[in-house]
């Protein structure tokens, strides 16, 4: 008896183990995708600088949210406004 | 064959350093070319900016913007002549993935209905401004 009682206590051990919390983020949706945009011009540098971080690294899809597409014509975009100048390659 | 006509975009950056005038020459001179090769859309001329980093010890430039259509070998021979060019700075073509004119079309018909907008939207008001005199 005593023996079965112990196996039951370790069975419960990992049920009574604390729950991990859990923290659903909102799923962030694609801004260009929400505003139906069709062509992501590089001269829109307003627009671009949000993509960029301070040290002028492009964003990860991660943080901003955007989806493959538009984060390819987000890439390209921005890798045109530095080769005009319009953007820094690094900024510090 | 036919030929293929597609649309591209320009960017020049222009040394400004010995003055405005001077860089217009450059952008009349490049102008030029464009018309003689290929059908201009659009020349979008912003003028002096700053640059975001700068190219040959140089703070600002002298930019301008030009949508043209043209052949496909085109782009490569202005992007030739522009490097050759001492006074550019920087030059930028690009081929646009949609029709230039279409586009340009269109801007315009938006901006008429947004200008056509604000006119009746002052009209309303003013329509609005009568009838609270008359009810004083």
């Amino acid at each position: 008896m005593l023996i079965m009682d112990n196996k039951v206590e370790n069975a419960a051990a990992p049920v009574a183990r604390a729950p991990r919390p859990v923290t659903r983020r909102r799923k962030k949706v694609c801004i260009f995708c929400a505003d139906k945009v069709e062509f992501i011009d590089y001269k829109d540098t307003a627009k671009l600088r949000k993509f960029i971080s301070e040290r002028g690294k492009i964003m990860p899809r991660r943080i901003s949210g955007t989806c493959a597409k538009h984060q390819r014509e987000v890439n390209t975009a921005i890798k045109r406004a530095r080769q005009v100048a319009l953007l820094p390659y690094v900024c510090d | 064959m036919e030929k293929i006509i597609s649309s591209y975009e320009c960017m020049f950056i222009i040394n400004c350093a010995s003055g405005d005038d001077a860089a217009k020459a450059t952008v009349e001179k490049f102008t030029s070319t464009i018309t003689a090769n290929a059908e201009i859309v659009e020349v979008a001329e912003w003028g002096r900016r700053r640059l975001a980093y700068p190219i040959d010890d140089m703070n600002e430039g002298y930019y301008i913007v030009v949508t043209f259509k043209s052949e496909g070998a085109f782009p490569a021979e202005l992007q030739r002549l522009a490097n050759i060019d001492e006074s550019v700075m920087r030059c930028m073509v690009i081929k646009l993935d949609y029709d230039a004119a279409e586009a340009a079309a269109k801007k315009a018909a938006a901006a008429e209905v947004a200008a056509a907008a604000v006119a009746e939207a002052v009209e309303a008001e003013a329509a609005e401004a009568v009838v609270e005199a008359d009810a004083e």
